[in-house]
């Protein structure tokens, strides 16, 4: 956002005016800035946005029947917030980028994005965590590996139930 | 079905070393089974956001060539996608401080529907939402016929706000199908994988919007000379045929999920 705002306003760093029906082309580092704006904020909506969800349904309490319900509306309330975001933006700041420029248009999501990053800081202390397991692709790819290693040896004949009792404290042993 | 990978926790001679790429856990296991089994759900969300998407694109086209004004004020065809944002606005309480408690008398499930079923109300909610799209892009080519508009490509006579059904009907499709899709796979997903399923989901958004430019491109090729979908004169297209398309598609995609649903539903008991 930071580098959108001043590809928009910093005199360098935006295409020069145009003279007539003349327009100069955007240099190179003009458009490098444009654009590793654009995709900084696809990177960081992509980090963002899967991770938020879950890390506000982290902090109910699974086992509290009460929590747990109140954890079905706070999906509900997420998503009615995005789209508060969402409405505003293309109601109030369409019109101050039509009326006032890109300058203020960018400026003013830029630090309100700044006041919400230093809001989720100051509230670590009061937030649940669950704790981290490694990365969950590197368990899927050693699954899928190891059965291929092993596809030629036979699963037991009894039932799934009756091998995983057999072999489940042998394997947690290993671990 | 799934037992070809039960032979990734079998010990076998030689695995005394705990090489995790020849021996892993029943968790891990079970793990990749679930995930396996949420693939069917997950591409019902591609065929939805194909669906979800024409708010962006193909509505707004529709509503550029309606009358936009409002006494002396106009409406910059760029700000209609705010209809959608407006109509989850109006139905995420109602639907939170309404429906649900409603629903759950007669469920008794604390929060009114599963998942799964909500999945399946967005999906029939955004192929009505299409279906009046289609309607009204009929009855405005008609209007563009009677009042010989077709070849000049001028504004039909047609208020937009014929077009507010078909936006509120897509934003509340959304809450139902996005918001249950979010609790669905948080809730089914195994602890760890919490964040990877909920930005596995938003994967086929991406996919969505791809697969609809793909949709575009073939019927522009198939429907050659008399095309459905013309860039610059969209009265002398048929973006109507091209919404009921959509409509089929949508309505395939209900049964295909329902079945998936119930099959996901019953793996699981």
């Amino acid at each position: 956002m930071v580098a959108l705002t001043l590809s928009a306003s910093v005199p360098g760093l935006k295409p020069a005016e145009c003279i007539g029906s003349l327009c100069p082309p955007a240099t190179m580092v003009q458009s490098t800035v444009l654009f590793s704006g654009l995709y900084l904020i696809a990177l960081g909506t992509g980090g963002i946005k899967p991770c938020v969800s879950s890390f506000g349904a982290d902090q109910f309490d699974k086992t509290d029947p009460s929590e747990r319900v109140r954890k079905a509306s706070f999906f509900n309330w997420f998503y009615f917030t995005i789209n508060i975001g969402a409405f505003v933006s293309s109601t109030v700041l369409v019109w101050i980028q039509e009326n006032y420029g890109w300058e203020l248009g960018f400026l003013i999501p830029t630090v309100f994005m700044g006041l919400a990053t230093m809001s989720f800081f100051f509230g670590t202390p009061l937030y649940r965590f669950q704790k981290p397991r490694g990365s969950p692709i590197t368990s899927v790819c050693q699954v899928l590996v190891a059965a291929y290693r092993k596809s030629n040896l036979k699963v037991p004949e009894d039932s799934t139930d009756g091998y995983k009792k057999i072999f489940f404290p042998l394997i947690s042993c290993l671990n | 079905m799934y037992r070809f990978l039960d032979k990734a926790a079998i010990i076998s001679e030689g695995d005394a070393n705990t090489n995790p790429w020849k021996l892993c856990t029943v968790t891990q296991v079970e793990e990749v089974k679930i995930l396996l089994r949420l693939v069917p759900i997950w591409a019902s969300g591609i065929i939805f956001s194909v669906l979800h998407s024409q708010i962006y694109t193909l509505f707004v086209q529709q509503g550029r060539c309606m009358k936009r004004t409002i006494g002396l004020f106009e409406i910059p065809p760029a700000t209609l996608g705010m209809f959608d944002t407006a109509s989850v606005l109006i139905s995420v309480p109602i639907y939170d401080r309404v429906i649900v408690p409603l629903v759950r008398r007669f469920t008794g499930l604390a929060k009114g529907f599963t998942e799964l079923q909500r999945m399946g109300i967005g999906l029939f909610v955004s192929v009505l939402s299409l279906t009046f799209a289609a309607i009204v892009e009929t009855v405005r080519l008609q209007l563009a016929r009677d009042l010989d508009l077709v070849e000049s490509g001028d504004i039909v006579p047609l208020n937009i706000f014929w077009q507010i059904p078909q936006y509120f009907l897509m934003g509340t499709a959304g809450v139902f199908f996005f918001v249950g899709r979010i609790e669905f796979f948080y809730e089914q997903s195994p602890d760890s994988m919490r964040s990877l399923c909920s930005a596995w989901a938003l994967l086929t958004t991406t996919l969505g919007n791809y697969l609809s430019s793909l949709i575009i491109t073939l019927v522009a090729y198939l429907s050659g000379k008399d095309c459905w979908i013309p860039s610059d004169n969209i009265n002398n297209g048929h973006l109507d045929y091209f919404f009921w398309l959509l409509v089929s598609l949508g309505s395939v995609n209900i049964p295909v999920f329902v079945f998936f649903s119930v099959k996901y539903t019953h793996m699981k008991v």
